[in-house]
């Protein structure tokens, strides 16, 4: 303050030893916050100001980490690796209740008396769809609103794709084999090697179109191909069949393969 | 010193040209862009960032090549990129 009043010996003695009345530490209050020559008279420790401040500043600045992130980390996954996978827009909560929402009809269709004969279709057509569904949303400018932050890491391209791909099919291979107790079927499922082998064509067009497109495409030709069967009652040569068994094994060995030949396209940066 | 060099740089969005023949040293310390809505600001900073593939012409940025996958990589581990509209 400009009026040279300032705090008395005792006053401030007083303030710090905590005997002022409650009316009074505000007027003294309001002064100190004004005036820089009576706070300096105010003995302070400065040893445990500083470490206090680091204490809040920690406290306040970390950022935070969410359960499913920390959840990966436990598992044993590094934590760069966990927060980009957390991020992925697919493993959203809004995906995963689709999923189950989806996968709940096609176990209630398959235990519908009137589609009897057709009751191995309905997980045939869906399981393979789920992943695909998933990673359309899992990278790309259109669907990941942190995209053009993304693409810039090292992380970018082939390797942040493959990761996030291999998140959402674990997922959705997993929660389909939850409605394995409620179907009636072989012990291992016929829809989980033509799911691997749509995934992995999944990554290998995505070197040629956006993984949006290639996702949307390939699930489209796979609802025709397995509606299409059913309807000429062939539905059991598209899955169950060894032959197409054997057809997917293989397809999705080739295909991962192509998509590693062809990983660089992967990456925006790539000309 | 240079710290990002840019010769002849093009990129096209469908019929529009965003980037035409650029040539461009940057010094070392805070470099400013200006320039009018549509002038290419943002694409000369993709570019530069590694998350757009110039049509023609050549990029250095802290003497690497985004066009080359090791040197990207390489040159991303350094970088710091805060996009106009990150999206959050
Ligand atoms: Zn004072």
């Amino acid at each position: 303050m400009k009026t040279g009043w300032h705090l008395a010996n005792q006053q401030i003695a007083a303030y710090v030893g905590g005997s002022l009345a409650p009316s009074d530490v505000m007027s003294v209050e309001a002064h100190l916050e004004r005036c820089g020559e009576c706070r300096t008279r105010l003995p302070a420790d400065e040893q445990w100001l500083a470490t206090s401040w680091t204490g809040i500043a920690d406290v306040v600045m970390r950022p935070r980490r969410g359960v499913p992130e920390r959840i990966v980390e436990r598992m044993g996954v590094p934590g760069h690796l966990a927060r980009l996978l957390v991020a992925t827009p697919a493993l959203s909560r809004a995906w995963l209740s689709a999923v189950v929402v989806v996968l709940v009809f096609a176990v209630g269709a398959t235990r519908m008396p009137m589609l009897d004969a057709y009751s191995a279709v309905p997980m045939t057509l869906v399981a393979p769809v789920l992943p695909l569904a998933g990673i359309a949303l899992a990278y790309g400018r259109r669907v990941d609103p942190a995209h053009e932050l993304v693409v810039a890491t090292p992380y970018a391209g082939a390797r942040l794709l493959l990761v996030r791909a291999i998140a959402v099919l674990v997922t959705a291979v997993a929660l389909a084999a939850c409605t394995m107790p409620f179907v009636a079927g072989p012990p291992l499922p016929a829809w989980l090697l033509p799911a691997l082998a749509l995934t992995s064509a999944c990554l290998a067009l995505s070197t040629r179109v956006s993984v949006l497109r290639s996702a949307v495409s390939l699930a489209a030709a796979w609802t025709a191909l397995v509606a299409g069967a059913a309807l000429v009652h062939w539905q059991d040569l598209i899955a169950a069949h060894p032959l197409a068994q054997a057809f997917y094994g293989s397809a999705t060995f080739a295909l991962a393969l192509v998509t590693y030949l062809r990983r660089h396209r992967l990456d925006t940066g790539e000309s | 010193m240079t710290t990002v060099s840019v010769r002849a740089l093009c990129k096209k969005y469908g019929r529009s040209l965003a980037l035409d023949h650029l040539d461009l040293d940057l010094a070392p310390g805070v470099t400013g862009l200006l320039g009018p809505h549509g002038a290419g600001k943002s694409t000369l900073l993709r570019c530069l960032a590694t998350t757009l593939a110039p049509d023609t012409g050549t990029v250095r940025a802290l003497g690497l090549d985004p066009a080359d996958s090791r040197q990207r990589t390489a040159l991303r581990r350094r970088l710091g990129y805060l996009p106009q509209n990150p999206g959050f």
